[in-house]
């Protein structure tokens, strides 16, 4: 629900911050606030959702210290995906190279085409995106601007525990 | 237009995401890569500075 709205409130926002002159004050301060505020929301979205704020009462306690013992061994997550042989780790690892190897193929594409010109035979990612996203184009630029503030939601959280 | 280079990293970090929807096991895909990174302190940092570097980067410049 909380969430919900703050999708909406993004998309409202994004329609008048598109629609600001790029390489302004206004549209820089605009973009950082939302930032901001997103940053805010993701910190009060993930401390309600920790076990500690969970107000319910599930059972009686019968005389348990309210705070969890402290003496018990922290659990620790285990050094591999339970079930997994060594050729699926090996895998990982080769899988996990291979995409960081892909990454850097495009790190560098855009550094090449940044360091030539003219830009129109040597487009960087930003001015691919430009053709869609320029300032032209106020909708697709607003619907951009609002999963932008949606991403920024998960990315500044930690994920949840999941099997 | 100088496109064939884009469409190459392009289909190299396909190949990466069919890859490990084909092999299932092991090879991580792009979401499990992210959350990994999530995981830490130092990762989520950095996609945080560079989330926001991309918000300014397309709509205030």
């Amino acid at each position: 629900m909380v969430t919900s709205a703050l999708v909406v409130a993004l998309a409202v926002c994004g329609w008048f911050v598109v629609a600001m002159p790029p390489f302004g004050v206004e549209s820089s301060a605009a973009t950082f606030s939302v930032a901001a505020a997103m940053l805010a929301a993701s910190a009060v979205l993930t401390h309600r959702s920790s076990p500690a704020f969970d107000l319910r009462v599930r059972e009686p306690n019968l005389g348990q210290p309210l705070v969890p013992a402290l003496d018990r061994a922290p659990t620790r997550a285990p050094a591999c995906v339970p079930g997994e042989t060594i050729g699926d780790t090996s895998l990982r690892l080769r899988g996990t190279i291979t995409w960081l190897l892909a990454v850097l193929l495009a790190l560098a594409v855009e550094l090449w085409e940044l360091f030539h010109a003219p830009r129109s035979s040597y487009p960087t990612l930003s001015s691919l995106a430009n053709e869609v996203l320029g300032p032209g184009h106020r909708i697709a630029r607003a619907a951009a601007f609002m999963c932008w503030g949606a991403c920024g939601l998960i990315v500044a959280s930690r994920p949840g525990r999941r099997s | 237009m100088n496109i064939a280079l884009w469409l190459a990293a392009a289909v190299a970090l396909g190949m990466c995401e069919v890859a490990s929807r084909k092999l299932r096991r092991g090879w991580p895909t792009a979401a499990q890569i992210l959350r990994g990174a999530r995981g830490h302190r130092a990762g989520r940092l950095v996609l945080v500075v560079g989330w926001v570097w991309l918000g300014w980067h397309v709509f205030a410049r």
